[in-house]
């Protein structure tokens, strides 16, 4: 993995979390939240908004248009900045040790962006 | 597979490739799973105590009506509902937590109510939810009441199409009524079921006294309440609990000894504990044999209730193995009250009186919430009827203008215009039947008026003082308590630190017999009175070969036995654990008695009533090594022992004594060398330290005895070879400095060998003395000559070619024993310092040499 990583070979893809709809025509997808607002309050009146929990919840048009197609996607491609800083995260969020964890959490408790609720 | 050109590469101009740092990407999506986790999850929220899980159960079953007084539905038909509406997760997740929370034996108050199998305390999982029905129980009822009137805030659900509550309004104080228990990420929770009462109790007597402590609110709230009843044992760790948020809280299972039966019997089981897996772990502390002397197990649970039967051999003490059980199995179990929740969405760790104060908040905003609800429903009733008031003054003209109106929209503005109705009024008017128009009674408009103005006014009143709030709040938490609250189920038990049911045992005087290789045996103070006084020559002891009586001690039942061993270990146990037996039984091997470890044996021991804070332990170890600590550092025993002494490499633990810190000590090594030197030399030191150097020696040497100087006896020292003596202790002079070789205590020769034991013994004593053949001889100490120190001493055992005298040990008087045994079994229940024997022997017992006595020396060797 870590090779792959070094030599730019990860990516992640991008699938929306919410699809806002307005009438039988209009048609967005957002991928945060803030996105999602924003959105629905460009169309305002009545808007209807599609969360997707997982892959399962689209057909694979839908995953074709917002998350594979190579013309149109979004890919994040994984980068390591310092190998050291990176491995530390690691055993941060998932070694052995909670309390420094739960520390963690606490600190960064305000900056969350996105909640699954 | 298409071939391709691997110098080709696929260009796609629209792409978006954005880099991620991989480190601030799993920091970024762990936080936002972990966060998740906490707040929408795990953790419930102090103000109704529930997860979002439950919390959307409760909420689709009130939107379906699904009340105590409507049919059961099928389980699935509320799973189904979650997940539709408002949750949209795992369904086995969701019918997980509905049965939890319709299973009297995890929810002190169930809140919804199973019909078919919904599992048991054997960990037996519920039907499926195809089989299973469910409605919410009577009490879930307060956990939504005026839910419709807008007291809670609401949000919108996961796909934007309904509403749901962000809290229940929860008008019992579920959060602690109920319980919880959650893992989330990072955190976890465990808040502990209570009495609904008692809970109810406390929270108003804090809101009548928002200033008050602790301790007055737990007046009324004493302790968690397990719906699974069971014993709380020890009230340290709810306290702490309470003040803290976090603490430890042991909790017990209900037992019984039926003696006539030789049985245990077990009738309730801590909280959360899954029977058939504790019955199991029994089974397996038998067969691996941890625990000794059960003979038959069995689960003889049913309809009637639980009940466990352990049977036990005859001759096993009940007692030991039950508290056995209680340290190896679940029979006793450790509640980790851990107090976090959720506080406005962020978790916290809170104390009760926290708990108590958000709940008693959040109560007030629920009421003034319905209040404000009624008032403005009051208000717009009124102004309705108001407009009915002015249409009932114009009746036949306002008839005439609908009629003539060509639509109603039209008939509204007009009637507004002339009679200066408002939209609603007219929309209330325009919307009446004919009928119902013209039969409007001028004396009901205005009796309802008069109902809604006084209405209004109480209702304004309420929100204008936050102490009709709060009269509003303790009268209907007082209604729930009248219908639903009970008797404590959990029964609160008051403990030192140990666990022991030191309260059932009666308190009495015994007499307790320990032997050179280490076999111990209460004998009760009537009956060894009875036996000993007159008795001569009786063996008072069947013993192994070379074992005899190290010392007979006349104890306090619930005295503790402290039992030193050579790895510097001490353990504790309470006199009455020692098992009775009768006076020819040689007793119970210390092994069985506290848990050692491989190749540990005691070496010494002593016995105490209280940890008295002006004594002092005073331990020497084989190499020489001395220490002393306070007594009480050792008053919080463990029961896999606690350390007495950091041993170096290769040293043993040999001598201890109980000294009061103005003790004269002397102590003696295997080639004769003798330090005498006063305890303050030796500065106390903490129970796990090293010591220091008490007496300096050569390799090949050891210390052989540790004693105490009373002027009014002499020490006696006795050789391998069976030479001995005895020296007066003014001979000795106390050395400045501790650390010294010393002086000779005997003088040694090849005739002599080396020195085997010492004591401070008086005139009129008697010793044993014991050979590595197992020979015993009877000597008075007066016909051992008193020397100057540096002597060699006369023949006091003539010995054979190899033998070698090991030891010797200072007989006691069992004339006298008998009659301080007799005295106290007569005085018993008093609490008063029973002395250890020893003194003022004037009566000199006559009685065969024949091992049946006991010496006054705390060594081991």
């Amino acid at each position: 993995m870590r090779p792959l990583i070094e030599q730019g070979h990860v990516y992640l893809a991008q699938p929306p979390l919410y699809k806002i709809k307005k009438g039988k025509s209009q048609e967005k997808y957002a991928f945060s939240d803030a996105e999602r607002d924003a959105i629905i309050a460009e169309m305002g009146g009545n808007t209807e908004a599609e969360r997707y929990k997982g892959l399962g919840e689209m057909d694979p048009e839908q995953l074709w248009e917002t998350t594979m197609n190579p013309e149109t996607r979004t890919l994040l491609k994984v980068t390591v900045g310092d190998a050291l800083l990176a491995d530390e995260t690691f055993s941060l969020l998932m070694g052995d040790e909670v309390e420094p964890r739960r520390a963690f959490i606490e600190q960064n408790a305000r900056f969350v962006e996105n909640l699954d609720v | 597979m298409v071939e391709h050109d691997k110098n080709q590469s696929i260009e796609y101009p629209d792409q978006k490739i954005e880099d991620r740092n991989m480190e601030k990407e799993v920091r970024k999506s762990f936080l936002e799973y972990s966060m998740s986790v906490i707040t929408s999850r795990a953790i419930p929220d102090v103000r109704d105590g529930m997860k979002p899980g439950q919390r959307r159960i409760l909420y689709a079953m009130y939107e379906d009506h699904l009340t105590y007084d409507k049919p059961f539905r099928k389980s699935a038909t509320t799973v189904g509902n979650v997940l539709g509406r408002y949750h949209p997760h795992g369904d086995a997740a969701v019918y997980q937590t509905m049965v939890r929370m319709a299973q009297s034996f995890s929810l002190r108050y169930p809140l919804v109510e199973g019909h078919g199998n919904f599992g048991n305390v054997d960990g037996d999982g519920a039907a499926a939810y195809r089989y299973t029905e469910a409605r919410m129980s009577k009490m879930a009822d307060y956990m939504l009441s005026d839910i419709e009137k807008k007291v809670v805030p609401m949000t919108r659900n996961f796909d934007n199409t309904r509403d749901e509550p962000t809290v229940l309004p929860s008008r019992f104080p579920n959060f602690l009524v109920n319980g919880s228990v959650g893992i989330a990420v990072g955190m976890a929770t465990n808040i502990p079921p209570h009495n609904l009462g008692e809970v109810i109790d406390g929270t108003i007597y804090r809101m009548d006294h928002p200033a008050c402590t602790l301790d007055e609110v737990m007046e009324y709230i004493t302790g968690p309440d397990f719906p699974t009843h069971g014993l709380i044992y020890g009230t340290r760790g709810i306290r702490e609990a309470y003040a803290t948020g976090k603490g430890r809280v042991a909790v017990r299972a209900r037992a019984r000894i039926e003696e006539d039966k030789h049985s245990i019997i077990i009738t309730e089981i801590p909280y959360m504990v899954n029977k058939s897996m504790l019955v199991a772990s029994i089974a397996d502390m038998h067969k691996n044999k941890k625990i000794e002397g059960i003979t038959a197990l069995r689960d003889e649970s049913g309809r009637g209730g639980m009940r466990i039967v352990i049977e036990y051999r005859r001759d096993a003490n009940p007692e030991v193995i039950l508290n056995q059980l209680y340290k190896y199995t679940q029979l006793q179990d450790t509640c980790a009250i851990n107090m976090l929740a959720l506080v406005r969405g962020e978790p916290r760790v809170l104390p009760l009186l926290s708990v108590l104060d958000e709940y008693i908040d959040f109560q007030r905003e629920v009421i003034t919430n319905r209040t404000q609800f009624e008032l403005n429903r009051a208000l717009a009733e009124m102004h309705i009827y108001e407009g009915y008031k002015i249409a009932i003054d114009h009746i036949d003209e306002v008839i005439e203008t609908i009629k003539k109106s060509e639509s109603i929209p039209n008939a509204k503005e007009k009637l507004c215009e002339k009679y200066g109705l408002s939209d609603a009024q007219a929309q209330a008017i325009v919307e009446m039947t004919l009928g119902k128009l013209s039969g409007l009674e001028r004396q009901k408009i205005e009796e309802r008026l008069a109902k809604l103005t006084a209405l209004v006014e109480n209702l304004t009143a309420i929100l204008a003082d936050g102490a009709k709030i709060d009269d509003i709040i303790r009268e209907e938490l007082g209604e729930i308590r009248r219908k639903f609250a009970d008797a404590r189920r959990t029964e609160i038990i008051e403990a030192t630190d140990d666990i022991d049911i030191e309260d059932l045992i009666p308190r009495t005087t015994a007499v307790l017999t320990v032997t050179h290789a280490g076999y111990m045996k209460r004998q009760k103070a009537s009956d060894y009175a009875a036996q000993t006084r007159g008795g001569v020559g009786k063996a008072a002891l069947s013993m192994k070969n070379e074992d005899y009586v190290d010392q007979v001690m006349v104890v306090g039942s619930h005295d503790l036995l402290l039992i030193f061993t050579n790895f510097g270990k001490v353990y504790t146990t309470k006199v009455y654990r020692i098992p009775e037996a009768s006076r020819t039984a040689k007793g119970t091997n210390v092994a069985n008695i506290v848990t050692m470890e491989e190749g540990e044996r005691m070496t010494a021991f002593l016995t105490v009533k209280e940890f008295d804070p002006d004594k002092y332990l005073t331990m020497v170890t084989k190499r020489g090594i001395i220490k002393r600590t306070e007594l009480s550092a050792f008053e919080y025993q463990r029961k896999k022992g606690k350390r007495a002494i950091t041993l170096d490499e290769g040293d043993e633990l040999l001598f201890v004594r109980l000294t009061d810190g103005h003790s004269d000590l002397l102590i003696a090594t295997r080639n004769a060398q003798a330090v005498r030197f006063e305890e303050e030399n030796v500065r106390a030191m903490g129970r796990t330290a090293r010591g220091v150097i008490g007496i300096r020696m050569t390799e090949d040497d050891e210390v052989v005895g540790l004693v105490p100087v009373t002027d009014d006896k002499t020490l006696l020292t006795v050789t391998e070879n069976g030479l001995g003596k005895r020296s007066p202790f003014e001979d000795f002079r106390q050395m400045k400095n501790r650390g010294g070789l010393g002086v000779a205590c005997h003088k040694r020769t090849d005739k002599t060998g080396k020195l085997a034991s010492v004591a401070a013994v008086s005139e009129d004593d008697d010793i044993l003395l014991i050979t590595n053949e197992g020979t015993m001889i009877r000597t008075a100490v007066a016909s051992i000559p008193v020397h100057s120190r540096a002597t060699g001493g006369v023949i006091v055992m003539r010995l054979g070619e190899d033998a070698k005298i090991v030891t010797f040990a200072r007989v006691e008087k069992e004339e006298e024993l008998a009659a301080v045994a007799e005295e106290n079994a007569k005085s018993d229940e008093t609490d008063a310092d029973l002395p250890t024997v020893s003194a003022d022997p004037d009566a000199r017992e006559d009685e065969s040499a024949d091992a049946t006595d006991g010496t006054d020396a705390t060594d081991g060797e």
